[in-house]
């Protein structure tokens, strides 16, 4: 297999950023965006190519996806023991990724020639676009762990970047800081277990780690270090550490408090990276390392598991209380990471074969959705000029499209079959039911939620009767706007007939997955039941809202301010950190570190200023200095 | 020999450099210092041909340092004439009480 | 016979030094300077030393005292007095001075002097430049080379130095090259002290060299 060709994937995007990043200003901004989108769907064709070609073609060997290294060379050579190598990895979820990215930017890049018509930074936005990709793909296809994590970097610059493409807007700049620093903030756990890792796993390399570290020869079992620290042995905590890394960049829960924030950015681009690719970062991250953790720190997955059905829950729940589409939507991305994630961490039960397949296939299809949905409701801001869903109403008529494809994926995330969600999102339900009771009633619960909060935004934007004030006449844009969203919904009714087991899978052999009856029929119940009460309360404008918000008091105004999770942060931050921390330190600092140089010099400077008139310029007086210690001198040597 | 034991020419050497050195510690004009200067310079001369005289006869040791010395003196004294001059001209003094920006 | 007049000339020797050292008027000072340098001259003949007697009259007596008594001319009129000293200074100087005399005298009377080494008793001009210039053992070839070149630094920089800092920037900006370089030479010449050292310094090199 000349496998040359896959090193153009994520080359291809960087050669468009580098280019429109260098030259964009010499030519019309036009021209830039059809460049950037050019290389883009070469890339994407090449990504669609690959997957056919690993998929159906020369993937499996027996009936077991191989995964093999295309590209493979050694980048840094600090010791024959200490090789940074950079290289492609070909395996079921790498080739999944890959059409992902590539496949949601292309839709994203396309969608924006439109969108964002006008923008005096149009090509600078294009150029970040392709960076952003070629970062992605480039974490994605990661060989090396430092690979991996200059990736994981880069895409947490492009990110901040194009958060902060308004940068003339503060809440833009805020955000944009807030996001690189709490995830920096992660990224420093992701290093230090990158540390650990590897020290234990004695190699940087990915497929060496992974086979030094998921034997019953591995190190682990027989070092001393085994014991570790609180109960978790070193390993652990390295691998905790890993997560907590990817738990930043996939905004689990304490850590999700940038993403809502991140929609200050251009709408296209939280379709493309606050849903659908970077913030599932962290989830692609446990899945990289999952033969590591399944085998040496079942206990870590356990935590995974917790975090990420707590932060489902926990996200779902503030979804239903706001009133930006976009906060929304960012909320139900949280909550939909978290179903990812803990279907990767119920591998910690003892059941590891199917979290892993369903975990990927959510991903993929909620990648679809989930641009759709931020797409579409681009459209309706785009229409209507505002994100607030209350200025929204009875758009069904005059955007009949985005009506309809908006549908669609609210049907997919809610679950409903024979759409792409519910597909992933029942293979997930059942595997929790197998496994873990208690986690899967709060799938359940956050099923439901799911179905209400997204219909309550689907009534509120298209049904509920409102005067809408239209700034802009066009409702759909352009062709370059429609076609996506076309194609998306096209994805998000089709995406769950994949045999996802069969191509996906933990150790890449096909598995066989029933389906339980009780679960399906559950699932499929309560998100019909959440879709009728949504439309109950919502399809119509009446009073029902206002009134459970008074009943509810309380209770409401805590979901409404989110938990009240960023006050304490910037409590810990302002008042803990700041006052009793750095208020000190910066005393100490400036009071006596700087007080105990300033003594020095001090002291130097009276000493100099006592003894300098000595040097008084007058020969005669160094004479007689000089000719007196002579003296001195030699009646000391006389005694002597 | 000489008849004069040689602590006693020791002592007309070493009487005229601190005469030279009193001089140079007391004078308040830079051609008197100078002078002093040359004094000191010329009992040293004399300290070299003493020795050389008593302890190393029959050698020209000495008296080639005596020449090196009075050649230097030569140069000493032109270049510092030179000096001085020019401290004239930018001090309109030559004493070395006045001339004392050189300092801290 | 010898030692009377040794110590006669040792005590002229002495008393003119310190009348060099205590005179305020210039010319005074040049003159007894000149009597002290002729007394050694006259010490070094007594030990035989005639070559380097009649170097020092020349030298010293005709070159540096020479030089002096020009400067002093430059500088000050014939009958001018300078300052007398401070007393912070006075007092140090004697201090200084009289605890060194003591301290050096104490130190060689106490000491036992030995011949070291002697040579051929008849000494001639000839052999003093066979030494200075012989690159063999106890030869001072080196030394002489370094001294005809600090002659020559010397020379130069006391030219430097004389002619110093009478550029006017501004005239060199404003009037064209040929009026400065007059203006320049015109300084040089009213300076006319440039060419004595140099000249003098020849004549030590050709002393030197005789």
């Amino acid at each position: 297999m000349n496998a040359a060709y896959i090193a153009l994937i994520p080359a291809l995007p960087l050669v468009g950023f580098i280019f429109i990043g260098l030259f964009g200003k010499y030519f019309p901004a036009k021209i830039s965006g059809r460049l950037g989108t050019l290389f883009l769907a070469v890339s994407t064709c090449l990504a669609g190519w690959e997957a056919y070609q690993y998929f159906f073609v020369s993937g499996a060997v027996g009936g077991t996806y191989q995964t093999t290294y295309p590209i493979r060379f050694s980048w840094l050579e600090f010791s024959p023991k200490l090789i940074v190598e950079i290289g492609t990895i070909i395996d079921p979820i790498s080739v999944m990724m890959l059409l992902v990215v590539t496949l949601i930017s292309l839709m994203v890049h396309i969608y924006s020639a439109a969108y964002m018509r006008g923008e005096k930074r149009y090509s600078t936005y294009y150029a970040f676009l392709g960076l952003f990709t070629f970062s992605m793909l480039f974490l994605v296809l990661s060989i090396n762990i430092i690979q991996l994590y200059m990736g994981w970097e880069l895409v947490g610059v492009s990110s901040f970047l194009l958060i902060g493409f308004y940068y003339d807007k503060p809440s833009a700049v805020a955000a944009a800081k807030k996001a690189f620093i709490i995830t920096r903030f992660a990224d420093m756990f992701f290093l230090i277990g990158i540390l650990i890792v590897s020290y234990i796993g004695k190699s940087l390399d990915i497929p060496t780690l992974i086979s030094n570290l998921s034997h019953a020869s591995s190190f682990t079992i027989t070092s001393p270090l085994a014991t570790g620290f609180m109960g978790f042995s070193l390993l652990s905590w390295g691998l905790l550490m890993i997560f907590i890394g990817g738990a930043g960049k996939s905004a689990m829960f304490p850590l999700h408090v940038w993403l809502p924030d991140a929609m200050e950015g251009p709408t296209p681009v939280s379709a493309l990276i606050h849903a659908a690719t970077m913030v599932v970062a962290g989830v692609y991250l446990v899945a990289r390392f999952y033969p590591i953790y399944v085998f040496s720190a079942p206990d870590v997955l356990k935590i995974i598991a917790i975090t990420g059905a707590f932060t489902a829950i926990f996200a779902a729940i503030i979804a239903c209380v706001q009133y930006d589409i976009k906060r929304v939507l960012a909320y139900s991305t949280i909550s939909q990471i978290g179903y990812m994630i803990f279907a990767l961490g119920l591998a910690g039960w003892g059941v590891n074969k199917y979290g892993f397949t369903a975990a990927m296939f959510h991903l993929f299809t909620h990648a679809i959705f989930k641009a759709l949905l931020f797409l579409s409701a681009g459209s309706v801001i785009h229409f209507i000029h505002s994100n607030d869903m209350r200025d929204m109403g009875s758009l069904r008529k005059k955007m009949p499209l985005t009506h309809i494809v908006f549908l669609i994926a609210c049907l997919a995330i809610s679950g409903i079959p024979p759409f792409a969600g519910f597909y992933s999102k029942e293979m997930i339900l059942g595997v929790a039911y197998q496994t873990n009771k208690i986690i899967f009633i709060i799938g359940i619960i956050t099923a439901g939620l799911t179905a209400f909060y997204m219909f309550r935004l689907y009534f509120s934007i298209f049904w509920r009767d409102k005067k809408v004030q239209i700034i802009r006449g066009n409702a759909h844009g352009s062709a370059s706007m429609t076609i996506p969203l076309m194609l998306l919904a096209f994805g998000a009714i089709g995406a769950g007939f994949i045999p996802f087991q069969k191509l996906v899978t933990f150790n890449g052999q096909p598995i066989a997955m029933e389906s339980n009856n009780i679960v399906t029929v559950l699932a499929i119940v309560i998100a019909v039941v959440s879709i009728f009460i949504s439309a109950f309360i919502y399809l119509n404008d009446n009073t029902i809202p206002t009134k459970a918000v008074k009943r509810l008091g309380g209770v409401y105004r805590l979901i409404y301010s989110k938990f009240y999770i960023d006050e304490i942060y910037l409590f810990i931050t302002k008042k803990i950190i700041f006052n009793l921390v750095a208020r000190p330190v910066a005393w100490i600092d400036k009071y006596i570190v700087d007080s105990s140089i300033n003594l020095i010099g001090a002291v130097t400077t009276e000493i100099s200023i006592s003894i300098k008139t000595l040097q008084s310029g007058r020969i005669q007086g160094y004479m007689s200095w000089f000719l007196g210690a002579l003296l001195v001198l030699v009646l000391i040597f006389m005694m002597s | 020999m000489f008849g004069v034991p040689i602590s006693h020419v020791l002592i007309v050497s070493t009487a005229l450099f601190f005469i030279g050195a009193y001089g140079f510690l007391t004078r308040t004009h830079l051609i008197m210092v100078l002078m002093s200067m040359e004094l000191m310079l010329n009992s040293t001369c004399l300290n070299f041909i003493i020795f050389n005289k008593y302890l190393f006869p029959g050698t020209q040791d000495g008296l080639l340092f005596t020449l090196f010395i009075i050649t230097i003196a030569a140069a000493e004294a032109a270049i510092a004439i030179a000096i001085i001059l020019n401290l004239y001209r930018n001090f309109q003094s030559v004493s070395p009480e006045e001339t004392t920006t050189l300092k801290y | 016979m010898h030692q009377i007049i040794f110590y006669t000339i040792s005590a002229m020797l002495l008393i003119s030094g310190i009348l060099t050292v205590t005179t305020l008027k210039f010319f005074r000072a040049a003159v007894y300077l000149l009597a002290t340098l002729v007394l050694t001259a006259g010490i070094y003949f007594m030990m035989a030393f005639n070559f380097i007697a009649i170097v020092q009259i020349v030298i010293y007596v005709g070159g540096i005292v020479v030089l002096i008594l020009f400067s002093i001319l430059l500088t000050s009129t014939p009958g001018a007095k300078v300052d007398k000293p401070k007393w912070k200074n006075l007092l140090s100087g004697l201090l200084v001075s009289l605890a060194g005399l003591f301290i050096t005298s104490y130190v060689f009377t106490g000491y036992v002097f030995k011949t070291i080494k002697t040579g051929p008793e008849n000494m001639q001009v000839k052999s003093i430049g066979m030494q200075l210039l012989n690159i063999k053992s106890s030869g001072y070839l080196l030394p002489f080379e370094l001294i005809t070149l600090l002659l020559l630094v010397a020379m130069i920089s006391s030219i430097t130095i004389a002619v110093g800092e009478h550029k006017k920037p501004e005239l060199i900006k404003t009037a064209p090259l040929s009026d400065t370089i007059d203006k320049i030479l015109e300084e040089i010449n009213s300076e006319n002290n440039l060419d004595k050292p140099a000249s003098e310094e020849i004549d030590d090199k050709t002393a030197l060299k005789k």
